[in-house]
């Protein structure tokens, strides 16, 4: 069992008082499997008036606040504690032939096939086409079970792909990614979901928070951790099981899951509108401190 | 009623008309004998007869371009508007096809209502494999969000319409369902108005139903679902702007229905509430009709990118602060790709068959639906399975082959985006076209519902759109070229209800308050300014056009020179122009003068001004009187006609136009001084016009007089007759004219509409009754208005007109000064009452 305390802080600065804005926030750690979120406190400034918490259709705990006083600075910080226990995931070649997860959902016959059916279809990022089966289909001979050829898509990925910041955005659609092997854990998610839907596997979406550990002989550099993302692929009985195309691993006591949804879309961890405000900047630090081991 | 015995089987009017033969007529029953509900119809048009017929068809197209009723064809692809057409001739509906309409389209909207109700709850429609989960959780415009947004019991659909064609063997199928923000309301009571005036005698004749109940209906709906104030909630009408191409109907509804007619940027959530942005400060919404797509309403939790919605609106919503009508995702119900499954969702949720049937329809996304739609691709209609005409629907009978197999190609590679639907043989209705001519054309109905109680109530009307072409109204329902009134067979003597209000209900006594939405106020000050500055222009314009075209005289240069200065500084023509040798430019004016005043690249053009006149008047057309509205807009008009030939257009057709510019601002000025009640709406424009006034007067008088011409008189006189204070000075001082008069007359003189002092009083008036005046301290705005208005009092004629150095210091130095602050006084204005936010921005997602 691993305890963790993670600050997410993000911060906003205008060139201009902006009078007015509202956002919604997904930055609560979620419970999953091997995770457990036991604290969570959100700090604003300026502090709204009020904040309205709710989950959204797939759960995800979102918060929401609006501030009608003029500003020039907003800072969000989210401080959560997770527990963390070592899971067992399932032995891949014990999962069932990915046709059979297909096909089963497609028909509508596998059990669950009405939760797990929305991760088949094209979402606002994620549309299927044919140069994503092209990709896939060495990872996915007929047969195969679905956990070996989903992890053998995400080293594919790993092996071919370019880790580069600066070559993507959070808007890049998975086609473009694809066609220029590069990107950022976004993209390599999205790419993912996008060869196993148009495969018919269900896949989601998973952002969170990775835990780095320092080389040996350095010390961990505080806030200098950052929001993470990866997918999860459906196993049938086995249920999903979350994999890491970045770091080419099935998630185990390394990934903190915040939310999940059909794409970056669903679980963007802050949306919102603002008025006036000239020139804005950014500035985002996430810290993921290992409590006791 | 005893002439509906009358046999007409030789009808004169309709000796000509040919149904077609196999489809249906809507007239004519076989043997071309009328059917019996429209003897009565039939009899009272014969008894016209067709010259009276022509001359209601011109009334009736004359009546829509007054009323500036416009449409556009495509309504969700923003093609430029054009003249609604109206044919003369209705169609009627008898009283037991309305009796089946009635019962089956309720039956339908019920369904509907349920559908939506079912998706955005428990889901039992996808968990017992009624739908394919395909066309919900794979439907693009299934955004999350709607789920378990509004509480149940909360109705979904306040407005519905159905798209309906009638096959040969008379019986009716549903083309499409529209559960948005249907549109065509507004043309309907545009419709039956103009009917009802235009043909007053076969109106009465007919014996048909009013229109009025339903739309009393939808105001008690939409009064019912208030969360709060259910006895007066404020309601608004949240349209997509005047560029939209829903916007007239949006004013019509409107005001029809009494709402406040309101755009994404006039609304905005504070403190958990959806409030209206008023002059009086910030008043929270109840209800809002929205004419806005469902994902557009909130750029925070749906489309991002919309301009048009509100922000942070769906969590009011979500906390039962605020109702929208229709509800938020009521568009689903329309989804194309629903048609094939609604005959087994009524059984599975009404447990009843589905009374009015849907034409064939084919969701490609199942494969063996798609199989026969490839194989009989010749005989359908291809079209978007997801959203009501996000493209048109093709018909790939009419494609060339390689644009069929593109189709094909696409049908196969992503099918469940498509729909197939079958084609049908459309019924006919006599068209009017005018001299005795009457022929068959295909016709397209539209019939509306509200929301009842725990029902639905039917229209007892609708809009028929009909065309020649058999296909055309295939591809959209408002494809067709001409309107028609559809009338409901009355059931007995026609009630005659009106929306206003139930005449024994006692009402509460009001005044209009300060609850003008600020870019209304901001929109009348505006067009108040231009106006004034439409006028002013052409006030000196007509001067100039008289002297170039009078006759020649000694002095005539003098004045020449100074009136083209005076036209430099108002903006309308080049500086260049008037500082030229005079004898060089003269040969020109005549010539250059239409081009300066047509140049719409100059933005204070006169042309440009009438344009920038008539937008305005577009864009608060709801809160000016119809003759108002028209006066500009015929103006507008006109303008637009004349520029077609400026080359050709000589000083008299000039001095024509701007003669009437003058004439049609005198008439607005007198409807709005005689007519329009003293709220906001007419402060803020005469704010507009007296401001604008001042600026005018003090660039003429500055312009003209600060150097003195010599001789001096010509000038004076122009400067008088192009300020219109001729007359009061000839009453004054006949015929003898000198500077101190004239100054003291059009500066200090507050008896003088036109003189600077009458304006600034007025100013100060209008200020000083803003709604946030009269506070302890005075704002900017007051400030400055009461300093401008004290140094013009102050002023001495005398004074203003010493000369020194040639010059006439202490007048160039007053005018400066008004020149200079009479902008910074429009902008405290602005600032204090008209400015709001700008637009959202979303935050750059880390």
């Amino acid at each position: 069992m691993t305890k963790y305390r993670i600050v997410h802080s993000t911060s906003y600065q205008y060139s201009e008082p902006v009078p007015v804005c509202h956002n919604q926030l997904r930055l609560s750690p979620r419970d999953a499997t091997w995770t457990q979120c036991t604290s969570h406190r959100l700090m604003i400034r300026p502090s709204p008036e009020s904040i309205f918490r709710r989950k959204d259709w797939f759960g995800n705990l979102v918060e929401s606040f609006s501030l009608d006083e003029n500003h020039r600075k907003l800072t969000v910080t989210a401080t959560s504690r997770v527990t963390v226990n070592p899971q067992t995931v399932p032995q891949p070649d014990q999962t069932p032939a990915w046709g059979d997860i297909a096909t089963g959902v497609r028909e509508r016959t596998v059990d669950d096939w009405l939760s797990v059916c929305e991760f088949i279809f094209d979402s606002p990022v994620v549309t299927r086409g044919s140069v994503f089966q092209e990709f896939a289909s060495d990872c996915f001979p007929p047969g195969r079970p679905v956990l070996a050829g989903a992890i053998a898509l995400t080293s594919k990925i790993h092996r071919e792909f370019k880790y580069d910041a600066r070559a993507t955005t959070v808007t890049t659609r998975p086609e473009d990614a694809l066609a220029a092997r590069h990107g950022v854990c976004q993209d390599f998610a999205h790419v993912a979901i996008a060869c196993l839907r148009t495969l018919g596997i269900p896949a989601r979406y998973v952002s969170g928070y990775l835990r780095t550990i320092p080389p040996p002989g350095k010390t961990r550099l505080v806030g200098a951790d950052a929001s993470h993302a990866w997918l999860a692929v459906w196993g049938g009985a086995a249920g999903w099981i979350d994999l890491d195309p970045t770091n080419d691993c099935v998630c185990s006591i390394d990934h903190i899951p915040i939310a999940w949804g059909r794409d970056y879309s669903d679980v963007a961890p802050i949306r919102g509108v603002f008025i006036g405000g000239g020139q804005h900047t950014l500035s985002v630090s996430v810290d993921v401190e290992p409590l006791e081991t | 009623m005893s002439e509906s015995l009358e046999l007409v089987t030789e009808a004169p009017l309709f000796a000509g008309y040919q149904p077609v033969d196999g489809v249906f007529d809507e007239l004519f029953a076989p043997l071309r004998e009328p059917h019996a509900h429209c003897r009565p119809l039939v009899n009272e048009l014969n008894r016209l007869g067709r010259e009276e017929l022509d001359q209601a068809s011109r009334r009736a197209a004359q009546l829509l371009r007054d009323n500036g009723v416009t449409f556009n064809a495509y309504d969700e692809h923003g093609e430029s508007s054009r003249p609604w057409q109206l044919d003369v001739l209705p169609t009627m509906l008898s009283r037991t096809e309305f009796q089946f309409l009635d019962t089956a389209l309720i039956q339908r909207a019920t369904l509907l209502e349920h559908v939506l109700v079912d998706l955005f709850g428990e889901q039992r429609l996808l968990s017992e494999k009624v739908l394919p989960p395909d066309i919900v959780f794979g439907h693009p415009g299934f955004h999350r969000a709607y789920h378990q947004l509004q509480p149940v019991g909360l109705r979904r659909l306040t407005v519905y319409a159905a798209d309906l064609a009638r096959s040969p063997d008379g019986r009716w199928w549903a083309t499409g369902d529209r559960t948005r923000a249907p549109s065509g309301l507004g043309f309907v009571l545009e419709n039956r108005i103009v009917m009802s005036r235009v043909l007053p005698g076969p109106f009465r004749a007919a014996g048909i139903r009013r229109l009025a109940p339903f739309f009393a209906q939808l105001r008690e709906s939409l009064r019912e679902s208030a969360p709060r104030f259910r006895d007066n909630p404020r309601i608004v009408l949240l349209s997509r702007g005047p560029d939209s191409a829903t916007y007239f109907e949006d004013v019509y509804l409107a005001r029809y229905l009494g709402y406040t007619l309101a755009e994404g940027g006039d609304l905005a959530v504070r403190e958990g509430r959806v409030m209206l942005k008023t002059l009086g400060g910030l008043l929270p919404i109840e209800v809002i009709l929205r004419r806005v797509s469902d994902d557009d309403c909130d750029p925070v939790e749906l489309n991002p990118a919309s301009l048009t919605g509100v922000s942070g609106l769906v969590d009011v919503v979500r906390n039962q602060n605020v109702v929208v009508a229709n509800s938020l995702g009521s568009r689903l119900a329309e989804t194309p790709a629903f048609v094939p499954f609604l005959r087994n969702a009524c059984r599975f949720l009404l447990d009843e068959d589905l009374k009015l049937p849907s034409i064939a329809t084919w969701w490609c996304g199942d494969p063996t639906a798609l199989s026969y739609v490839l194989d009989h691709l010749n005989e359908l209609i291809i079209q978007p399975a997801f959203f009501v005409h996000s493209t048109l629907p093709v018909d790939p009978s009419l494609m060339t082959n390689a644009a069929r197999e593109k189709l094909i190609g696409q049908l196969r590679a992503r099918p469940a985006d498509f729909v197939a639907q079958e084609r049908i043989a459309r019924s006919t209705v006599p068209v009017w076209l005018g001299e005795g001519r009457v022929e068959p054309w295909h016709a397209a109905f539209r019939m509306f519902l509200t929301a009842d109680g725990d029902s639905f109530q039917t229209l007892p009307g609708g809009l028929a759109r009909v065309s020649p072409d058999r296909y055309l109204l295939d591809r959209s329902m408002t494809a067709g070229q001409r309107a028609q009134d559809v009338w409901v067979e009355s059931d007995g003597p026609v009630e005659t209800v009106t929306l206003l209000r139930s005449p024994d209900t006692p009402l509460t006594l009001m005044r209009s308050g300060n609850d003008l939405p600020s870019r209304d106020a901001d929109n009348l000050f505006w067009l108040g300014r231009m106006i004034e500055r439409a006028d002013g222009a052409a006030r000196v314009f007509r001067v100039v056009l008289q002297r170039v075209s009078g006759s020649e005289d000694e002095t005539s240069e003098v004045y020449r020179g100074t009136l083209l200065r005076a036209l430099a500084a108002l903006g309308q023509i080049e500086p260049g122009f008037a500082v030229l040798g005079l004898q060089e430019s003269m040969p020109d004016l005549e010539h250059n003068l239409p081009q300066a005043v047509f140049n719409t690249q100059e933005s204070r053009s006169l042309k440009s001004t009438v344009q920038e006149v008539s937008r305005l008047a577009d864009s608060v057309r709801d809160r000016l009187s119809l003759d108002a509205w028209r006066t500009l807009s015929k103006l507008a008009a006109t303008w637009n006609l004349s520029g077609r030939r400026v080359s050709q257009l000589d000083s008299a057709g000039l001095s024509g136009l701007v003669q009437q510019t003058i004439n049609s601002v005198a008439l607005f000025g007198g409807l709005s001084n005689e007519s329009m009640t003293r709220t906001q709406v007419w402060r803020f424009l005469e704010l507009g016009r007296r401001i604008e006034r001042v600026w005018n007067t003090a660039t003429l008088l500055q312009s003209t007089l600060v150097t003195p011409a010599v001789p001096e008189q010509p000038v004076l006189e122009t400067l008088l007759e192009a300020c219109d204070s001729i007359l009061t000075y000839r009453t004054r001082y006949l015929a003898t004219l000198q500077a101190e008069p004239v100054v003291d007359l059009l500066v200090v003189d507050a008896t003088n509409p036109r003189s600077l002092l009458f304006q600034l009083e007025r100013i100060q008036e209008h200020v000083s009754h803003l709604p946030f005046a009269a506070q302890a301290v005075l704002g900017p705005d007051e400030r400055l208005a009461l300093s401008l208005h004290n140094a013009v009092q102050l002023a001495e004629p005398h004074e203003l007109c010493r000369i020194e150095l040639d010059e006439r210091p202490t007048l160039d130095r007053l005018m400066q000064r008004l020149i200079d602050q009479t902008p910074r006084l429009s902008e405290s204005i602005s600032q204090r009452y008209l400015i709001h936010a700008g637009l959202p921005r979303r935050f750059g997602e880390d």
